[in-house]
């Protein structure tokens, strides 16, 4: 687990288990080793030491073993039922979504390439697609009248237990999507969260498909070159 | 759509947010052009960071039971690719000959990279996918396209094997020379004339090169291979070494 030797920066010393948005967090060059002891869990995983972690769960996976399954779905569970709710405004939905998306994680495994990317990434990007596929065939407009949570929107304060240096992405995220110009973080809010197709948001803003285009299209790669890990990553 | 329009489109791609035909257009390119499919792994990596974005939510302990009852009696998808099924065998025709050889082509490829991929994993998808391709190109329906070579490829030959849904195709090269520095470069060339890169590659030491192909090829006027001081040109630079 690389207790004794932390990487120079990103190493975080958290209670497993606290909700890792902010207190008990120390970023810093040397991360001094906790002894971990029973029912005192301690952990310095760092967000690139998860990440070969997710990986060998998917592998796992792709050789039909369930308790690796549950192992990435405990991981990654609140932050794709946290993303499929805000984008579905539906909590039963939100549900079928979740489970439709993990069990095609579950069937399609052995196709995941490690080579190209992420597990989570993997993961989240198969929990999207099928949330923007339920609310495009729910149609429901009212939905998008009302639904039209930011970014930064609040759900109701339920205590959210998962893994400290996923605190520390999503931290990492946020100020990245912060640092969006306010056109380009309202289009993808709009995108990502609302699921509309590029020509919905430029009905929506009443703008030219053109400017939707270019105002989604500049919104990623500026946000590609603000995340810290996709810097560091092998892409 | 031409590559630079797709390029456009990739990031718009990644966030689910493009309209059915353009997704369509886009997907079927993505399938034959390497560089694009890099664009678009970078950009799956920035939508899906937008997941964290959203406050998390636990849900319902009700959902994980569900999920794991599920998982239990759904099968996986094999990463062994299934036997080819048997069937009866149609008039063996010219055209299924060639077909076949590339069949044995491909097996050849599988064995090949076998020895340069470092993962079992990596091995059982790229067998999985060239399954899927020659179980297409093993079709009665498959035609094949031979190739000439001309300037530096003039010892060169090739055939390029089409499926009957002109969907999937199989370029076999043999008598190709070392590059060097430079690559290969596979051209399509629509009905307007204009070529579109399919992809790079570079044969193996004896000169064989095997390129499979998953695009649209139904308004194919010709293909074409040129040789290129990089990958991801989106006009031919260099000069052509194969023509069909």
């Amino acid at each position: 687990m690389g207790m004794d030797e932390g990487p120079p920066c990103g190493g975080v010393k958290i209670l497993a288990g606290a909700v890792g948005t902010g207190a008990g967090e120390r970023h810093g060059p040397n991360p001094v080793p906790i002894r971990t002891g029973a029912g005192n869990e301690y952990t310095m995983r760092t967000p690139s030491e998860s990440q070969d972690e997710d990986r060998s769960l998917l592998q796992r996976v792709a050789q039909g073993d369930q308790a690796a399954f549950a192992a990435l779905y405990d991981r990654y569970g609140a932050s794709s039922f946290g993303m499929a709710l805000k984008i579905c405004n539906s909590r039963a939905l939100a549900e079928d979504v979740v489970q439709e998306a993990f069990l095609s994680i579950w069937q399609r495994a052995a196709r995941f390439d490690p080579d190209r990317g992420s597990a989570a990434a993997y993961l989240f990007a198969a929990v999207h697609n099928k949330a923007v596929d339920a609310v495009r065939h729910e149609e429901s407009l009212r939905r998008r009248e009302e639904g039209a949570a930011d970014f930064t929107a609040e759900t109701e304060g339920e205590e959210v237990v998962e893994a400290a240096w996923l605190g520390v992405r999503r931290k990492e995220v946020r100020s990245a999507v912060a640092r969006l110009s306010p056109v380009q973080r309202e289009a993808l809010e709009l995108a990502y969260f609302e699921g509309l197709t590029y020509s919905e948001v430029a009905d929506k803003l009443g703008i030219p498909l053109g400017t939707a285009k270019t105002r989604l299209r500049d919104g990623m790669i500026r946000l590609r070159g603000l995340l810290p890990h996709l810097q560091a990553g092998e892409i | 759509m031409t590559h630079d329009e797709v390029r456009d489109l990739v990031p718009i791609y990644a966030l689910d947010a493009l309209d059915g035909d353009e997704e369509l257009e886009v997907r079927s390119h993505l399938e034959a052009c390497q560089p694009c499919r890099m664009l678009l792994e970078s950009h799956v990596q920035a939508a899906a960071s937008l997941a964290l974005a959203a406050e998390p939510v636990t849900p319902p302990a009700a959902l994980r039971s569900r999920l794991m009852t599920a998982v239990a009696s759904t099968p996986q998808a094999s990463p062994l690719p299934p036997a080819v099924p048997l069937r009866p065998r149609p008039p063996v025709t010219w055209e299924r000959l060639s077909a076949l050889v590339a069949v044995a082509a491909l097996i050849v490829l599988g064995a090949f990279s076998y020895r340069q991929t470092r993962h079992l994993h990596d091995q059982a998808r790229t067998l999985a996918a060239q399954n899927e391709i020659f179980q297409a190109l093993a079709s009665p329906l498959a035609t094949a396209v031979p190739m000439t070579g001309t300037g530096s490829g003039v010892n060169a030959s090739a055939e390029l094997y089409v499926s009957g849904d002109k969907h999937t195709a199989g370029l076999v090269a043999r008598g190709l020379s070392d590059p060097g520095k430079n690559v290969y470069q596979l051209w399509l060339i629509g009905n307007n004339n204009v070529p579109v890169p399919v992809q790079a590659f570079r044969p193996d030491p004896s000169g064989l090169a095997l390129v499979q192909i998953r695009t649209n090829l139904s308004n194919m006027q010709g293909m074409a291979v040129t040789v290129e001081a990089k990958a991801g040109n989106s006009t031919p630079q260099g000069s052509f070494v194969l023509k069909s």
